[in-house]
């Protein structure tokens, strides 16, 4: 098992120097000139002069590569670099806007799956009866709705109507409903069918209708049975699909103005902010490996043949 | 059943390579790899199948039957040890010469109805193998697609079907015929009929002795049922954890089987009279274990006549009589008493 | 045990397929059925429709299955979930397919034990080891902890034997017990069967293709041919007597080591499952007839033994005619 997490542990390197070098230079050939508009930014005339000493400054003047391998020095040391836009170093910017994204995104997880989990063993035990119906038609909904009109639906119905919740900014449990609500509806859709396929799936399987034969109740079954062998399917799913988290972090955080790292991102694409955008990116990337190897290791928890490994024939 | 007719066929013709011996498997070693761990699968196994002749591999679920076919079927190289097929070297042949040679084996599967693709007709995939092998041409092919389904014991009609409107043992000659179409000099068959009704399994044993009187085939022909292997072949060798425990004529299986290991196989076919039942002479400990050590006689920890010796060397195939070997220690002491 | 006269359906989109036709038969404490037939042939189906387990859409269309004076077919689902594992189980084909991969052998096996027995947590792991001891596995403690893949295939099919047999039912069921097995532990698994019937005095339902396994274990046999029970008699009859001309045919097929081929009598044709006029065996049977459009009815043709086809029964006017046209 440590061998197993140190091995996953060291595939990160290949993972992290990949993402760095693509970010890095696919962001040096998007066409305008931070110098300039950093000098524009401080209210400057952009003289060439000016901007020529903006870039000596920002370090923009050495060649491509130069300039990577001082970002990869720096970042090796924590320093991700200063952001052009707010003068700040870009550690200290991401740091103070994680723990939002971090709360958003276990909210939204957890609203994710106190909704699908009951829809999904509900629909799958009660198959084809009205339950079942209505969850797939909640399910399809949700599914086929975008996550930015979503949130504008709800922000009008529960901000705007009735005046429940507040529709920006966060502090308050209260500020964190509309968006985990927003994100945590569309994951719930497509994992209730996911877990309702799986578990018939697995219904139908012979030890199902062996434990039927032994007599065992039917929710028992379902439960103890079924339900473990169904979720592994949705687990490797779930995993997968955290980028379409990520993503849609960026979305939802920026309609409820969230003061997390996706707005952060957004911020720093239109300024132009390349040490912020580079340093999100890493973050993230970083994230995101961590996070599936996480799901991978529930993964080898629910499956004991990847637990104990080996030693068995056919 | 027609004949072979020799001079009509079609281009590329196979041709016998003299006499005798048509495969010489000799010293074949073959590891698997599992995590850090290698498996041995097939542990020196040497074995010969002369021309028209059928040789049987028994054994039991993992004992290394299904790797040995593969390794004469070349999927795939052995660790060591050299295969001999109609006078060549196969594992040296390369390009169009070991093409050509793979032309004379080929495989008839259990489950004939899961290896033929669902899409295709069982007419063109049994034509598919001959267009693979010579230049295609309409009339040659359908003139022999009528040969081959005459061959098999099915009906020209039955060609246009798709694998799932053929019952099980149709799937299976279809199969037959088309493991027949390259005209090969050997079958390699494994576990043709053991997923076949009883009354289904006994026509195909049927067609096989036909297809081996008349085509003159050699078999290599693979199962854990003793009694099919007795009815078909001349020859049959006993596989145990990648070993050969024993080779005789098959005529010796029930009364002459000299190893433990087969005497127990033996031993272990259910009663065919109720008035027999009750297995009284099955002598045998627990079942196949996974191997920690390759030491000694594998057979030993399960063999109720091991001696002390039995853990520690290997026994070696030791001709007993013409035809007749054995690998085990006890059988030496016997004979040399004797 | 008492099964008289089950049909069961299963409807398809365009026809429906009689799986099932009027089979009956009985079994009788401490004793052992054989119900043999090829594959398709409805023994399968008859074994999960007496516990009830048939799937959707299979139904059973009439008939009575009579478990200890009670018809287990109008049950509720509650006392059919009661009587299943209680009083009636079930051996699968395959033990790896059928034990739960996730699960530890001890964790399935208390499950049982817990639904079934009023136990506590100490007695319900003693009488779980008792049980892993009494189907012939040695190391019980670890074998409870261990999942299913870690064992070889005769240990998961002594579990399931021991999964079975938890709870003391008096009808065990085994549908291709060995199937699955290589043979040095088919042997062993059907010596253990015989013994725990033995030991436990249950009786035994076994159903398989294979005639060693009936001639091992079996003290009637009956004879199942495309949904129907066409031979049903002492395994000693059907053995030394067969009378119906299926029967013939597959004993004779079935390869014998150290002896020759029997003849067989056999017409391959596609067997068709439409024909629910006529004897379904006709379109294969060398002996076939005019009477044969007619469905032959079941005749006792000696105390117990039971067959039906026009042929068979000596004094039978239809047998003797069509023996001398054969003739």
């Amino acid at each position: 098992m440590a061998n197993y997490i140190i091995n996953r542990l060291l595939q990160l390197i290949p993972v992290l120097v990949g993402v760095s070098l693509i970010t890095f230079f696919i962001l040096n050939l998007a066409p305008g000139d931070p110098a300039e508009l950093m000098v524009r930014a401080s209210g400057m005339e952009p003289t060439p002069e000016a901007v020529a000493s903006m870039r000596e400054e920002l370090g923009l003047n050495y060649p491509l590569h130069v300039r990577y391998c001082l970002w990869v020095w720096h970042a090796l040391h924590g320093d991700l670099g200063v952001s052009y836009h707010s003068g700040l170093p870009v550690a200290r910017e991401l740091a103070l806007r994680f723990p939002a994204t971090l709360q958003l995104a276990l909210a939204s997880s957890l609203f994710m799956i106190l909704l699908a989990l009951p829809a999904g063993l509900l629909s799958a035990f009660y198959n084809r009866s009205y339950i079942d119906h209505l969850s797939r038609f909640a399910a399809l909904l949700g599914a086929s709705m975008p996550g930015y009109w979503l949130g504008l639906i709800l922000i009008y119905i529960f901000g705007v109507r009735l005046g429940l919740l507040p529709v920006m900014g966060s502090g308050t449990i209260k500020h964190l409903l509309l968006p985990a609500m927003t994100l945590g509806f569309g994951l719930a859709a497509v994992y209730a069918r996911l877990l309702r396929a799986s578990l018939l799936e697995v219904m139908g399987q012979d030890y199902i209708k062996a434990a039927r034969a032994r007599g065992l109740r039917e929710r028992r079954i379902m439960l103890a049975y079924a339900f473990k062998n169904a979720l592994l399917p949705v687990v490797t799913a779930f995993g997968m699909s955290l980028g379409h988290l990520l993503g849609g972090m960026v979305v939802v955080e920026t309609i409820f103005s969230w003061p997390g790292v996706g707005r952060l991102s957004v911020e720093a694409i239109f300024a132009r902010d390349y040490p912020v955008l580079q340093g999100y990116v890493l973050v993230m990337a970083l994230v995101f490996v961590v996070v599936n190897l996480l799901v991978d290791l529930s993964y080898v928890l629910l499956n004991p043949r990847l637990r104990i490994g080996g030693g068995e024939k056919r | 059943m027609p004949e072979r007719e020799e001079n009509t066929e079609v281009a590329g013709m196979n041709v016998l390579n003299g006499n005798g011996r048509l495969l010489e498997i000799k010293d074949l070693i073959k590891y698997y790899r599992r995590g850090r761990k290698l498996i041995t699968a097939l542990d020196s196994v040497s074995l010969h199948v002369d021309r028209g002749e059928a040789v049987g591999l028994v054994g039991e679920s993992g004992c290394g039957k299904s790797t040995l076919a593969r390794l004469v079927l070349g999927l795939g190289p052995p660790d060591r040890g050299s295969i001999l097929f109609d006078a060549a070297d196969m594992l040296s042949l390369r390009g169009e010469a070991l093409r050509r040679k793979r032309k004379g084996i080929q495989i008839v599967f259990q489950d004939c109805g899961s290896v033929l693709n669902p899409r295709l007709t069982v007419g063109a995939a049994i034509t598919e193998p001959i267009a693979n092998f010579n230049p295609p041409d309409s009339v040659c092919l359908d003139k022999k697609l009528k040969y081959l389904f005459e061959m098999v014991g099915l009906e020209k009609s039955l060609a246009d079907r798709f694998p799932h409107q053929l019952s099980g043992g149709q799937r299976q000659r279809v199969g037959i015929a088309r493991a027949l179409a390259p005209e090969p000099f050997m079958l390699v068959c494994d576990e043709p009929v053991s997923s076949l009704d009883v009354s289904v399994q006994s026509q195909i044993i049927d067609l096989f002795l036909e297809l081996k009187k008349g085509l003159k085939l050699s078999y290599l022909f693979i199962s854990h049922d003793l009694a099919v292997v007795n009815q078909i072949c001349d020859r049959v060798a006993v596989m145990y954890l990648g070993r050969l425990a024993e080779v005789m004529p098959v005529t010796e299986l029930v009364s002459g089987a000299m190893h433990p290991y087969t005497q127990a196989l033996v031993s272990a076919i259910p009663a065919n009279n109720p008035e027999k039942r009750g297995f009284p002479c099955l002598q045998l400990r627990g079942e196949v274990l996974p191997v920690v050590e390759r030491r000694g006689c594998l057979f030993a920890p399960r063999c109720v006549e091991a001696q002390s010796c039995c853990y520690e060397t290997v026994p070696c195939l030791v001709e007993i009589s013409p035809g007749h070997s054995v690998a085990c220690h006890n059988i030496k002491e016997k004979t040399k008493t004797s | 045990m008492r099964v008289e006269n089950i049909k069961i359906d299963f409807p398809g989109k365009n026809s429906t397929v009689r799986a099932v036709n009027g089979v009956s038969f009985a079994i009788k404490a401490g004793e052992t059925l054989g119900i043999i037939g090829e594959s398709g042939s409805g023994k399968s189906v008859t074994a999960l429709a007496l516990l009830g387990l048939l799937e959707k859409p299979g139904r059973v269309l009439e008939g009575r299955i009579i478990y200890k004076g009670r018809d287990v077919l109008l049950l509720s689902r509650k006392e059919k979930q009661r009587l299943r594992g209680r009083e009636m189980a079930m051996v699968f084909q395959d033990p790896l397919t059928s034990l739960n991969p996730v699960l530890t052998v001890g964790r399935q096996l208390t499950d049982v034990l817990r639904r079934h027995l009023e136990l506590n947590r100490h007695q319900t792991r003693e009488r779980a080891l008792r049980l892993l001891q009494s189907v012939g596995l040695g190391n019980h403690e670890g074998i409870m902890k261990s999942f299913p893949f870690q064992l070889s295939g005769g240990m998961r099919q002594r579990v399931m034997l021991a999964l079975a047999l938890g709870a003391n039912p008096s009808l065990l069921i085994a549908d291709e017990p060995t199937t699955a097995l290589d043979v040095t532990v088919q042997a062993q698994i059907i010596r253990e069967l015989h013994r725990l019937q033995q030991e436990k005095g249950m009786a035994m339902l076994v159903i398989t293709h294979n005639w060693g396994v009936v001639a091992e274990l079996a003290d009637r046999v009956g004879v199942m041919y495309n949904g129907r029970l066409v031979e049903y008699g002492s395994i000693v009859d059907i053995f030394n007597h067969p009378a119906h001309p299926y029967t013939h045919l597959i004993l004779s097929s079935v390869p014998v080591l150290g002896k020759g081929r029997k003849g067989i009598i056999n017409i391959h044709s596609p067997v068709s499952r439409v024909t629910l006029n006529g004897c379904s065996f006709a379109p294969r049977c060398m002996l076939k007839g005019k009477h044969c459009l007619k469905a032959p009815l079941s005749a006792e043709i000696s105390p117990g033994h039971f067959v039906a086809c026009h042929l068979a029964g000596i004094d039978s006017a239809i047998a003797v005619e069509r023996r001398r046209e054969l003739a």
